[in-house]
């Protein structure tokens, strides 16, 4: 099924007719469909901001935008909710629906608060629709530093936000699995990893990888190791003691660990006083460096645990 | 004198048996209802394990009878064809014409549509809200119903066989 035939069903009758207009090769250039109440609706394609005219075409004139009705966003929710928003209770506190395909749903309106922390959102406004996309072969460039020989080392990537750590980490994952034949055990506390649709994987993540799904990472890790026999342990965006804790512990068991944490540099990691803790413990041998530019993806840099360059491509960029 | 006095006895049984059929309206209304708060009950445990309303359905119906599994089978094949409509008018639609087919009253059949209005929006802890109160309504009216049924069987029996008498006398 393609992406297109998987995103129509999310969308109200008059939207999914606006879409089925959009050119099949337009269609595949979106990253993100944004509705809003009232507003014309907009669509990322390949990082641009674009609005949709009442013919499909993509348009930065805002005015000949086709706009989304009250009534097409409610519609629109209920199916991206499969009529049932109470099921999707405890994904919608943090403000975003996985649906089937992996791809991710943020929601805004009026939060209902409890206790201080947000219990629920109501009168949904805003939708954005961010498409799930995998890029396999993105890791190509970093598997050799990963797995040495018959070894693979712990590794570390290091990324600001939305520079593409994830996809980098699935595609390492689904590299150790399918084409090293290792058990990967996955703890995918946001579901960004493997994008599991009621607990079934929707993303390439490899043959012999185990997801706990949302879980919190250090008490998933633990579960893993006990429960599954992992040869590797991959999470995303550590950082609270208690991962740190867990690692540590994991380390010890002589599992393997692939992580991401944000961050834009080495010096920016020992500033951080528990990733300092872990790198001083030299527990990280393989330290991956994403560019923090405008291009996503672009590997800059590969440091040993002690911060030696292993690594280092200047001119041109590795894209994905 | 044959065919009067036949006349006099079809009179007589047609009578009585309209008389035992309406004295029978209320039993079938109470199987009924007690069957639409069996599916309000399994509903809450199904929302309780984040099921979705087309799985939820499924499953009730399958154990369920009657009109009403019929009507939620009807909602939860209509609900996964996603075809753009509101669960609320896809709900209202089937009410409509599961209503012609049972003995459950016009209003019965209003707080079964105002049930539908809140189901699947929010958290569970609204949906529980809403299905309690539902069960509320049912439990009053069945509460009601088997409090009057045996003095409505009587009166509607007697009824039925003294109407037929006194048609019987009328035309001798």
């Amino acid at each position: 099924m393609d992406v297109k035939q998987m995103i129509m069903p999310l969308l109200s009758h008059g939207i999914k007719e606006l879409m089925l207009k959009v050119k099949d090769d337009d269609f595949a250039g979106f990253q993100e469909i944004r509705l809003r109440v009232n507003r014309p609706l907009v669509v990322n394609s390949m990082g641009q901001f674009y609005c949709l005219d009442p013919h499909g075409y993509l348009t930065l004139n805002e005015k000949a935008g086709f706009v989304v009705t009250a009534e097409a966003m409610q519609e629109s929710i209920e199916l991206m909710s499969d009529y049932s928003m109470y099921a999707y209770e405890e994904e919608l506190r943090s403000g975003y629906i996985t649906v089937r395909g992996g791809h991710r749903i943020g929601m805004a309106g009026k939060t209902i608060l409890e206790d201080g922390h947000v219990k629920s959102i109501r009168h949904i406004s805003c939708v954005n629709i961010r498409i799930a996309h995998e890029i396999p072969g993105c890791a190509d460039l970093v598997m050799p530093f990963i797995k040495q020989d018959d070894h693979i080392h712990h590794t570390l990537i290091v990324s600001p936000p939305g520079k593409g750590k994830t996809t980098l980490l699935r595609d390492v994952i689904r590299q150790l699995s399918n084409k090293d034949q290792i058990n990967v055990a996955v703890v995918d506390e946001r579901s960004e990893i493997a994008a599991c649709f009621k607990g079934v994987p929707q993303l390439d993540i490899g043959l012999k990888t185990d997801v706990l799904d949302g879980c919190p990472k250090a008490e998933g890790m633990m579960m893993l190791l006990r429960a599954m026999g992992p040869q590797v342990i991959a999470v995303d965006e550590i950082g609270s003691p208690e991962d740190i804790k867990a690692i540590e512990h994991i380390v010890v068991g002589g599992v393997k660990l692939i992580c991401t944490v944000h961050g834009d540099s080495y010096e920016d990691l020992l500033e951080k006083p528990r990733m300092k803790e872990l790198i001083e413990k030299d527990i990280f041998k393989r330290l991956i460096f994403l560019g923090s530019d405008e291009t996503t993806g672009k590997i800059v840099s590969v440091k040993s645990g002690k911060g030696r360059e292993l690594y280092m491509k200047e001119g041109k960029t590795y894209v994905y | 004198m044959f065919i009067k006095t036949l006349s006099m006895i079809l009179i007589f049984a047609s009578s009585s048996m309209l008389g035992l059929y309406l004295s029978r309206l209320d039993e079938y209304r109470l199987k009924e209802l007690l069957m639409v708060k069996k599916m309000a009950m399994m509903l809450a445990s199904e929302i309780e394990y984040s099921s979705s309303l087309v799985n939820a359905f499924t499953h009730i119906s399958e154990r369920l009878e009657g009109a009403i599994s019929l009507l939620i089978m009807d909602v939860a094949v209509e609900l996964s064809k996603r075809k753009g409509n509101t669960f609320m008018s896809i709900w209202k639609k089937n009410c409509e014409h599961y209503s012609r087919n049972t003995y459950l009253t016009p209003v019965d059949w209003q707080y079964i549509q105002d049930f539908g209005k809140n189901l699947g929006y929010l958290d569970k802890h609204m949906q529980h809200k809403n299905i309690s109160m539902f069960i509320h309504y049912l439990d009053d009216s069945i509460q009601k119903i088997n409090s009057q049924k045996d003095s409505n069987k009587r009166m509607y029996r007697s009824l039925g066989v003294l109407i037929g008498i006194l048609i019987i006398i009328i035309l001798i």
